[in-house]
């Protein structure tokens, strides 16, 4: 009879660098890595969170493209009232826009209904009957405003606080801000789904200046969810285990000749890559949920849908990754934008409430933060016929969870839609309100790089009391 | 027991320690006796003051600047402290009169108000900040690295004198040499020879040796690279492939030859300004096209010209000035004296470079160079593209009577709408005088008094083929209803005694691409025998498009002209045709022309579109598709075009010129379609090309909209000097002239400052992104300036800096601090020992292929980038949603390309190779003069898992058992003795000894009983050795070894330079 062999992840480590660490001595290893190691690589010397933070983590569904207030979440009866007579003149000086730059420019009003949902009545289109089930959960914002009108800046600003690439993400501001916040998978996490058909730009999750190691991690939706994340096929997981207490023997070794604060971490960045290897892939097993959930979010394992990708947010937030962020693309209509939302509401609508719903039935939702929107809106003018421009003066985002003023709607647009009447839900102030539900204030949280302070809001940002509960 | 856990908890304890010791440290060390404002004041003042009261005149309170000396009197009274408001003010209690304001969340510390009262009882004396200073003359004569080293340590610590760390010993230095020289682990030879003979004559004698290789070379254009963000694509969104291949080569060789650094920097800012330029020259300003560009179809194109003249002011910043002039697009500088104007003005020096701020997806973003591989094809090239120029200007520039004019435009508006009467339009003619591509051989002759091309054949399948004409394409699958009964003739004749069985014409159809149309498409139309036409299908594939036409035309009457015609019913194609096959069998066949029988409508469309397809060829168009050039003639002639009229007009002159003057078309003609067919052999890179220079205003706060501000003429910063080009506009060779100039003393200082932090694991002055205001003060500005003043007046020679520095004593010694240093240096600010860092991705790379054997030396360096493997998930996400290009796949090289340098691996700035991501390399979107330094769970994964490493410890296995195979009586030890030996050069000590032992046993007995893992194990080697010839036991000696030379890969040790 063969005895169960040892399961090589659970199984005891070897001894060797017990003895390793207190030959060093306690005292001399933790001075040598106050010295070298963090004085010298990290300026952060304020403690985060430095007020009562609301949120301790983020679910971020960001549609890509630019998703249609006016099919979603901004209902215009009186833009449909003048629906393909010409925009009134005086709402269009001095606007950038994308495609539309030298056309004549008519009213579109859409033909999808609305209903007032819930307790709180929220209008919410028929588009997203999944969400109108749990209107009273939402924040639901109308007066997005951003200052890039195309696509790859656009990302770029919304992710960074800037249109040029090479400012660090709000991911990545967060995990440098607040450490790292789970044990055995990064920080801040990033997966996509939806049409294959336009790009992302990855500036949108970089660590621009900050550290590589506050980048955000792209999992995939596969049987290998990260680069490198599977050890060669001939290495078994009991070889990888003992190769890696090799490398990390070899490293103890080295570090009693040489007391070199850099060689603790490789050897604890060798522990966790290798935890890593199961921690990743069993994240991406959902063998273990119910029938119901899978149910609930319309997937029973990661087939790349935004439904499965759902499921998986909410399996890493229980893991402890701070910040998810789940693109799905396709939204950017042009032409045919009430059927091209339909279809977009059709892939997203029941994941987007099943995450909602099941983080509240776990008690998740109280600390946790939903939120909902893409890099702009769309413009109530229509461009050929069909479709709607990209547009930066008004635009639907809506939050949920931690902080935020359930069952209400923040912000309300002219009636036609094209701005700002009242409450701007600027891409700076967002960011500001964001960090301050993390509990960090956002003029706090700064990096020096070529000579400056710099910050996800930049200069800008104000907190939006007002959407806060 | 748990013991990561403790790891964690020291980390965190470190980490809490950390956090409260830098401020108690800082502040428990004494005052300096003498206070120097450009250490001690000004990265306070800088830091917490300018902001308000400094060089930004629009943010400035209170009407205070205390950047400048004269100003601050204002706030400070030399020599007494308490009656000085600007220590007055930072010592407040009420928070209405502190400064800096509470809000801005800058508080002054209890040091900082010290050493400021210090500095004003010693008088507030201001200096110049340190990079903008001439460079001090030569120390004298007798001044070397040591002795200012010697001086400075001096001056810190006064009368006791400081013990620098001893030399490293010779395998520490030589590794160190070879790796910060060639970036590649020297040979366990190479560490023999000199631990044999460490003496300065040897040494001197492996710097010389490191500094001549081509890998040294290698090792330094990596790091230009970075600085320059090179990169295989364009870097936004859909991320296309440029040719830029030939840059790096440029770079590679410029190292390689020891090129002077102000010639290496004139060229690439300006080499196509100079007199006659050569092709290195030329190739070297392709500089100025790495920027980013963009193709999305909603860019606003003043905007992203202005994003572009952004990317062109911050690199002249980042690369030559050390400067983050980017900070100066809104605003003026708060930190330095860079006014928004200088920004505009240091932009506006690169108005003449042809680019647009929206290209066409697909473009290959032209202007191209097109690089020939022999003189006489270059001289050839350079020879046409001149003549085709002037008759080209001559065509455009004939006086036109605006009668005539208006003549030509009623009557080609009235052919346009002409949809009943036929026409031939003649797309391909007999003599091919407009094509750019063409294929296979013929002869030209002449029959019945008209041009031919004549083929000839035995019986085999003959063909020829023309493609990419300059009167463009036409489009198949787009025919209008007035157009329906047209057709696609071809102009054939044959001998009557040498008669083909069978004609053939196939349509090739494509998109435009990187480089031109990319055929993609085909369709075969065959006439005559039938029981040709299986052969016909299978070499003129795809067989499923293959249509048979019937008989030979004109079957009695073979001396005359015939008409092969294809009805447009027949075509199923769905891209525009972009050229025709003509093939036969048997036979001696004459080609005449080719085209559209058409209605007149179309035919005049088509013949319009010549004009701006050849105005444009290599001219790159705002977002016009090349699709879109064929029809926005006959747009603008009837009035339905949307674009500039002054630009419609011009149009519309140049194609009357053209219509009218026919002979000298077809001269031209005749000349570009010469020139195109050299070029089809030539290498192609981006290069920038001088035109009439675009505007450029002072932006009010950035906003391109805001067209208030003043237009700008080129200019260097204010504050630095003027430069002296009379009434002409200065250029691109005028600054890069001045940046090399004595009348700049930075960009001396910034390079060599940048080659000390590659030697030493930081700069003199730490910042070498930023050397102004709000940079780092340099730990020895004598130093720095020596190096600099010698880098400068030795005639910018890039070796001999690297030399004297590595002949330093300094550079010698060990990286390991003595008890002394460890207390009073803790940072290593002094420079009395070396640094340690990790390799950099593409070292650890390279090593790793080095060590293992596999690594292919460049014996040419490569004009085109290989492919590295690469995760599937990585590139699937990549090919379809991430990699735009429709052009380009992602396959791993074949064979030994996989194993050449990493320099050479393709550069996807949207996607970089996962395992350099990993290793902190940047994306090269922006400008890259340093990279941090992380220690992450990424990189050991990357290391474990990436199967290049698995490649290479296979590569080392292999490579040790080969190298003790002669060894009698062998046994283990000899194998870790000799595979030490080629990873670390050096022996296992007794404990590494045990540690491998066990391991190797433990895993020789897994692959003895998982014979199946050992091959799969082996399988990315398979083609080196293939385990299916090898006995059992060597297949698990192999599999065993290879484990454990993975593990030595993943050490520490390995990774790092010493």
């Amino acid at each position: 009879m063969n005895p169960t062999p040892p399961n090589p992840i659970t199984e005891t480590r070897r001894h060797f660098f017990g003895k390793t660490a207190s030959g060093i001595g306690l005292a001399a290893l933790s001075s040598l890595l106050a010295r070298d190691s963090f004085a010298a690589t990290s300026q952060n010397t304020k403690i985060f969170p430095n007020i009562a933070p609301k949120a301790k983590r983020v679910i971020y569904l960001y549609m890509a493209g630019g998703p249609s207030q006016f099919e979603t979440f901004d209902h215009k009866p009186e833009l449909r009232r003048i629906h393909g007579k010409p925009m009134p003149e005086s709402l269009l000086n001095g606007v950038k826009l994308a495609f539309l730059q030298h056309e004549t420019l008519k009213a579109f009003g859409t033909d999808i209904a609305f209903k007032k949902c819930g307790e709180s009545g929220q209008e919410i289109s028929e588009v997203l009957p999944h969400l109108q089930g749990i209107a009273d959960e939402l924040c639901i914002i109308r007066t997005l405003e951003t200052e890039q009108v195309n696509h790859d800046p656009a990302h770029t600003f919304m992710n960074t606080g800037s249109g040029i690439a090479g400012r660090p993400s709000i991911g990545s501001w967060l995990s440098y801000g607040l450490g790292e916040s789970a044990d055995n998978l990064p920080s801040f996490v990033v997966m996509r789904s939806g049409p294959e058909d336009q790009p992302l730009p990855t500036t949108a999750w970089h660590s621009g200046f900050l550290p590589g190691r506050h980048q955000g991690v792209e999992l995939y939706s596969s049987s290998e969810p990260l680069n490198y994340i599977a050890a060669p096929n001939g290495i078994s997981p009991s070889a990888q285990r003992a190769s890696v207490d090799t490398i990390n023997r070899l490293n103890s070794i080295a570090l009693q000749r040489d007391p070199d604060p850099e060689i603790v971490t490789r050897i604890s960045q060798y522990e966790l890559a290798f935890k890593m290897q199961s921690s990743v892939p069993e994240l991406a097993d959902f063998s273990d949920e119910t029938a119901a959930t899978h149910e609930l979010y319309g997937a029973a394992k990661p087939d790349g849908s935004f439904g499965a990708n759902c499921l998986m947010a909410r399996r890493m937030v229980e893991r402890g990754v701070r910040f998810v962020q789940l693109y799905h693309t396709g939204w950017d209509h042009h032409s045919g934008v009430v059927s091209g939302v339909k279809a977009r509401g059709k892939d997203v609508d029941q994941g987007c409430a099943a995450l909602i719903q099941d983080l509240r039935q776990r008690g998740l939702l109280d600390d946790t933060l939903v939120i909902w929107g893409g890099e702009f809106g769309r413009t109530p003018m229509s461009q050929g016929g069909s479709g709607r421009d990209h547009h930066t003066r008004s635009g639907a985002m809506f939050m949920a969870g931690a902080g935020v003023k359930a069952g209400t709607t923040y912000g309300e647009t002219d009636p036609m839609g094209f701005q700002t009447a009242e409450n701007p839900f600027h891409v700076h102030d967002f960011h500001a309100t964001l960090l301050h539900l993390l509990g960090i204030d956002h003029k706090q949280l700064t990096h020096r790089y070529q000579g400056r302070d710099f910050r996800l809001t930049d200069v800008h940002g104000d907190v939006l009391y007002g959407l806060l509960s | 027991m748990r013991i990561p856990l403790t790891i964690v908890t020291l980390l965190i304890l470190a980490q809490t320690a950390s956090l409260l010791a830098v401020d108690s440290t800082s502040d428990s060390q004494p005052l300096p006796a003498q206070i120097s404002y450009n250490r001690d004041i000004r990265p306070i003042l800088s830091s917490k003051c300018f902001q308000c009261h400094g060089f930004d005149a629009a943010t400035r309170e209170a009407d205070l600047r205390l950047d400048i000396e004269a100003s601050s009197r204002d706030a400070i009274e030399p020599g007494d402290h308490e009656s000085s408001e600007l220590f007055l003010r930072m010592n407040s209690e009420d928070p209405d009169e502190l400064m800096p304001p509470p809000e801005i969340h800058k508080p002054t510390t209890p040091r900082e108000r010290q050493l400021i009262a210090r500095w004003i009882e010693q008088g507030a004396e201001y200096e110049a900040h340190w990079v903008y200073e001439p460079i001090a003359k030569e120390q004298s004569e007798s001044a070397t690295i040591d002795s200012l080293m010697q001086e400075r340590w001096a001056a810190e610590t006064g009368e006791r004198p400081i013990t620098p760390a001893a030399p490293a010993t010779p395998r520490t230095l030589l590794r160190r040499l070879s790796l910060d020289l060639r970036g590649l682990p020297p040979t366990p030879e190479e560490v023999a020879t000199f631990a044999a003979d460490p003496s300065p004559r040897r040494y001197t004698e492996f710097v010389d040796r490191y500094l001549g290789s081509l890998e040294y070379a290698e090792n330094q254009a990596a790091r230009w690279l970075d600085l320059v963000r090179f990169s295989d694509t364009t870097g936004l969104v859909s991320d296309e492939p440029i040719a830029t291949g030939l840059y790096r080569k440029y770079v590679v060789d410029s190292f390689h030859k020891n090129q002077p650094f102000d010639q290496f920097t004139i060229e690439q800012l300006a080499g196509d300004l100079l007199d006659n330029p050569t092709d290195e020259q030329l190739i070297a300003s392709a500089y100025n096209r790495l920027i980013k560009t963009n193709c999305e179809a909603g860019v606003i194109d003043d905007e992203a010209l202005y994003a572009m003249k952004g990317e062109h002011a911050r690199g002249v910043g980042a690369v030559w000035l050390s400067a983050t002039t980017g900070c100066a697009e809104c605003h003026d500088h708060k930190f330095d004296p860079i006014t928004a104007k200088d920004y505009y003005s240091l932009a506006a020096f690169f108005d003449d470079l042809i680019e647009v701020g929206v290209y066409t997806p697909g473009d290959r973003r032209v202007p191209i160079h097109f690089v020939h591989a022999s003189a006489d094809a270059s001289a050839r090239d350079r020879e046409l593209e001149k003549q085709c120029e002037q008759i080209a200007a001559d065509i455009e520039q004939s006086p036109i009577d605006e009668e005539q004019l208006a003549a030509w435009k009623s009557e080609t508006v009235a052919r346009l709408k002409d949809h009943q009467t036929r026409d031939r339009f003649v797309w391909i003619d007999s003599v091919d005088t407009t094509a750019m591509v063409q294929d296979g051989e013929y002869e030209t002759t002449q029959f019945n008094e008209s041009p031919a091309r004549q083929t000839h054949s035995t019986g085999e399948l003959v063909t020829h083929s023309i493609a990419e004409t300059a009167t463009g394409f036409w489009e198949p699958g787009k025919v209008k209803s007035h157009d329906a009964d047209g057709k696609l003739f071809v102009d054939v004749s044959w001998e009557k005694e040498n008669r083909p069985t069978t004609l053939v014409v196939q349509v090739i159809a494509g998109a435009y691409g990187r480089v031109g149309w990319k055929p993609n498409e085909f369709q075969t139309f065959v006439w005559g025998d039938e029981s040709k036409i299986d052969a016909i299908k299978s070499q003129l594939p795809p067989a499923a498009k293959t249509i048979s036409m019937g008989e030979l035309p004109g079957e009695s009457a073979s001396d005359a002209w015939q008409q092969l015609e294809i009805p447009y019913n027949k075509f199923s194609l769905s891209y525009p045709a972009v050229g025709l096959r003509f093939g036969h069998i048997g036979g001696i066949v004459r080609w005449g022309d080719a085209g559209l029988d058409c209605v007149v409508s179309t035919a005049t469309e088509l013949r319009l579109a010549e004009t701006l397809v050849r105005r444009w060829w290599n001219t790159p168009h705002y977002r016009m598709t090349f699709e879109d050039r064929m029809k926005v003639m006959r747009e603008v002639l009837l009035g339905t075009a949307g674009y500039d009229a002054d630009l419609q007009d011009a149009w519309t002159r140049a194609a009357y010129n053209q219509s009218r003057q026919v002979e000298a078309m077809t001269g031209l003609r005749s000349l570009q379609a010469e020139l195109h067919r050299l070029r089809a052999d030539a290498k192609t890179v981006v290069v920038s090309k001088a035109g009439t220079p675009k505007t450029t205003r002072v932006l009010v706060r950035g906003n391109f909209m805001d067209t208030t501000g003043a237009i700008t003429e080129p200019a260097i910063p204010e504050f630095m000097g003027k430069l002296d080009t009379g009434e002409r506009r200065a250029t691109r060779l005028d600054l890069a002239r001045w940046i090399v100039s004595n009348d700049n003393p930075i960009t001396a200082r910034v390079y060599v400052n940048r080659v000390w932090a590659q030697l030493f694991g930081h700069g003199i002055s730490r910042t070498l992104e930023d050397s102004g205001g709000q940079g780092d003060w340099p730990s020895h500005p004598d130093l720095l300036d020596f190096l600099a003043s010698e880098f400068r007046s030795g005639g910018w020679d890039r070796k001999a800096l690297m030399r004297m520095i590595v002949l330093s004593e300094a550079y010698q010694r060990s990286s390991a601090p003595n008890d002394e240093l460890r207390s009073v240096d803790p940072a290593n600010d002094l420079f009395a020992r070396q640094s340690r860092f990790r390799l950099r991705g593409e070292q650890i790379r390279d090593a790793a292929l080095v060590v293992s054997g596999l690594y292919q030396p460049t014996r040419e360096v490569p004009t085109e980038s290989f492919f590295p493997y690469q995760s599937d998930v990585y590139w699937q996400r990549s090919s379809k949603i991430m990699y735009g290009s429709r052009h380009m796949i992602w396959k791993p090289s074949a064979g030994t390309q996989q194993h050449q340098r990493t320099l050479y691996a393709f550069w996807k700035r949207q996607n970089i190779h996962p395992t350099l991501l990993a290793m902190d390399a940047p994306t090269r979107q922006e400008c890259a003069p340093d990279r941090t330094q992380t220690n992450t769970p990424g990189q050991a994964l990357a290391l474990l898992n990436d199967p290049i490493f698995l490649d290479a410890a296979i590569g080392l296995a292999d490579r040790t058992l080969d190298a003790v195979a002669s060894v009698d009586n062998r046994n283990d030890h000899h194998y870790l003795e000799q595979m030490f030996q080629f990873a670390l050069q050096r022996s296992p000590t007794a404990e590494e000894t045990d540690a491998l032992m066990e391991f190797v046993t433990e895993q020789r007995e897994h692959y003895e009983s998982n014979r199946a893992h050992a091959n799969e194990l082996l399988a990315i080697a398979i083609h080196r050795t293939p385990v299916a010839k090898q006995s059992a036991s060597a297949v698990i000696e192999r599999a065993a070894w290879t484990m454990a030379a993975r593990v030595l890969l993943n050490t520490h040790e390995f990774i790092t330079r010493d």
